[in-house]
């Protein structure tokens, strides 16, 4: 799939956030987009994904040439858009389980084969270093930190998207579990040639990731982008000359 | 007997609980009145013994619960050894030692005088029972419930409650008695009419040791009052409860706990959650005491409501009178509000559309309540017919749910 944005202005309540941001993600590509706190990196994660709350005034979200913006959170899903979750919603009474099936179920539209599904969420979790009796409880609810990350990873195995947003797959992950999750997302990345926009604060977790693109975005806008080397800009510099 | 006259004084009497004194409630009171004389038209011809056994066959048929005690007023069945069914007429001094004719509690007094039978349920010392209970209202249904549980005896029961008559009204009186280390896990599912009213009323008192664990359905009925009145009595005696409450249309519930923490290292702990569509109305009221002396004593209030619909609404009233300090911990915290919208996109994003994940919200929201029902059965069909509520299916869905196989609720 091509994830297309383009010239993409998004306002929260009259306020804009993000003011004209053009990025394109083909098929295998990682990219990445750094940026201090506020410059509108969820905001854009968010507005991929369609959140009801943000308002796109101006500019165009396309997949595979079609625009998107109009579509249904549920839609965009079902087409293939993954978005893993900064801070991930703890629903108590929701069981992990039932709902993995649920979306499983919703996005694949295949018929549950609950041997090769349980096997599915067993390995993966495993090799997430994810406690497998995480699956008998409610939807994050409780999960620590890393716990939650994992099992946004976990949740994107399954869904098998075709593009997926991460949204600071590494905050509050100690350093392990940085390269756990960072491992399992770059074989799932090129096993199945998945498109991938990861958003992130350090560069710690791109030591286990093969980037082909950065990009910096400040205020709401790219303000930078180049290859790997840029990173190593911004570690030196910090954003503020970005 | 008039019926009108009848259910007349019972509304009455209920008014003069002794919680409409608490000041709290008077000062948010929301009044919530029981049907009209014209909406409750008298069921008592209604009540034909072959609807009453149809709807408790089909209700066997459908979630396959094999019911022990069956009982209305045109039709009871008794297949358990430990319980009795008795005239009040035949009782006399035995009932005359209870709580009912307690002057406070007028309503208790009320149903005393005009029920025509008391089930008694006898747990033997050191005993383990079941008890499965179906209660159907084919009239206006005044009984008492005495539950004693000898030392280290363990009762689970399940008690379910429907209806075949419009207009009718049911008040059960239940009584409560937990000797020294004696367990009773409680479920009550009240999946009556929309035309019909609960008034129920419970009294326990939990010794040394002992534990009650209360778990309340209300999902049918068009006006569900409640008063529990539960006191943990005996040292480390522990009472916990839960209400779970599923508003539609223009169904009313009032909704009243109060517990007593009365002695050392006593628990007491209430838990409410209420979903609440339509045009609905839910008072809930909470109250704890911790009494002089309650050493170390524990008590817990807390009160969630989900809105549905802006038509809807709750009022939340958590109180507590904490007389004693001493390595004591009372808390308590209330809070109502619409489906978390960052919630629905969450699950949305997986995939699932809208109204699934709204049904999925409000699913959970329940799930978290019913997991406290130890019974795994009730909790099946609590879960079940909950599910088809939020699916719009009517009161009374009992007789037409299969509960085998839901995948609701997570582990606690």
């Amino acid at each position: 799939m091509k994830l297309e944005i383009k010239d993409l202005h998004i306002s929260i309540n009259e306020k804009e956030v993000v003011k004209g941001v053009n990025l394109t993600v083909k098929d295998g590509e990682l990219h990445v987009i750094m940026g201090p706190n506020g410059s509108g990196k969820t905001t854009l994660a968010k507005a991929i994904m369609g959140h009801p709350q943000l308002k796109i005034t101006a500019g165009d979200i396309l997949a595979d040439g079609k625009s998107i913006k109009d579509m249904k959170v549920d839609e965009r899903a079902k087409l293939g858009i993954f978005l893993q979750f900064q801070n991930p919603v703890e629903i108590e009474g929701l069981g992990l389980l039932n709902f993995l099936n649920s979306a499983r179920g919703a996005v694949t539209n295949e018929a549950l084969n609950y041997k090769e599904f349980m096997n599915d969420i067993k390995t993966t979790s495993k090799d997430l270093s994810l406690k497998e009796e995480i699956i008998g409880r409610s939807l994050n609810h409780g999960f620590s930190g890393g716990e939650k990350k994992k099992v946004e990873i976990l949740q994107m195995h399954l869904l098998k998207p075709k593009i997926a947003i991460l949204d600071e797959p590494d905050s509050g992950l100690d350093i392990d579990a940085v390269r756990v999750v960072a491992n399992n997302v770059e074989k799932m990345r090129k096993e199945r040639k998945m498109g991938m926009l990861v958003i992130t604060h350090y560069s710690r977790i791109l030591e286990y990731m093969e980037p082909n693109f950065i990009h910096v975005m400040k205020d709401g806008k790219i303000v930078k982008e180049g290859g790997k080397e840029l990173i190593h800009e911004i570690e030196k510099s910090g954003y503020a000359n970005a | 007997m008039d019926y009108q006259e009848f259910r007349k004084d019972a509304i009455e009497q209920y008014s003069l609980l002794p919680d409409e004194t608490n000041e709290l409630y008077k000062k948010y009171h929301t009044d919530i009145p029981l049907p009209s004389e014209e909406e409750l038209i008298s069921a008592r011809a209604s009540g034909a013994q072959r609807e009453v056994e149809a709807l408790s066959r089909a209700i066997e048929g459908k979630t396959g619960l094999k019911f022990d005690v069956i009982f209305s007023n045109s039709f009871v069945k008794n297949q358990s050894g430990f319980v009795k069914i008795r005239r009040m007429s035949e009782l006399g001094e035995l009932l005359d030692r209870k709580i009912y004719k307690n002057s406070e509690n007028k309503l208790a007094a009320f149903i005393n005088a005009n029920s025509r039978d008391a089930i008694m349920i006898d747990i033997q010392k050191g005993a383990k029972e079941k008890l499965n209970m179906l209660f159907i209202n084919d009239s206006h249904l005044f009984f008492e419930c005495i539950f004693n549980l000898g030392e280290e005896s363990k009762l689970d029961v399940f008690q379910v409650f429907s209806s075949t008559a419009n207009g009718s009204v049911a008040a059960p009186l239940q009584e409560f008695s937990l000797e020294k280390g004696s367990h009773l896990e409680f479920a009550l599912l009240n999946d009556g009419n929309d035309r019909s009213v609960l008034m129920h009323l419970s009294k326990g008192s939990i010794g040394e040791k002992a534990k009650l664990n209360a778990n309340f359905v209300y999902n049918g009925s068009k006006t569900t009052k409640s008063v529990n009145f539960l006191d943990a009595k005996g040292l480390e005696s522990e009472i916990e409860v839960t209400e779970i409450i599923y508003g539609t249309k223009e169904q009313r519930f009032d909704v009243n706990t109060h517990m007593l923490n009365s002695v050392e290292g006593s628990r007491t702990k209430l838990n409410t959650g209420a979903i609440l569509d339509g045009s609905s109305l839910c008072q809930l009221k909470g109250y704890a005491k911790i009494e002089k002396y309650a050493k170390a004593a524990f008590s817990n209030i807390n009160q969630r409501g989900i809105i549905l619909n802006e038509r809807a609404h709750m009022d939340a009233l958590p109180d507590m009178s904490i007389d004693y300090s001493d390595q004591v911990s009372a808390t308590h915290s209330a809070a109502t509000s619409p489906i978390d919208k960052e919630a629905l996109f969450y699950i949305s994003s997986r995939g699932i559309d809208e109204a699934s994940a709204r049904k999925m919200f409000v699913a959970s929201f329940i799930s978290k309540y019913l997991s406290n029902i130890g019974n795994a059965h009730a909790k099946e069909i609590a879960s079940s017919i909950m599910l088809s509520r939020i699916d719009g299916a009517e009161f009374g869905a009992i007789k037409d749910i299969s509960p085998k196989g839901v995948w609701l609720t997570a582990s606690k």
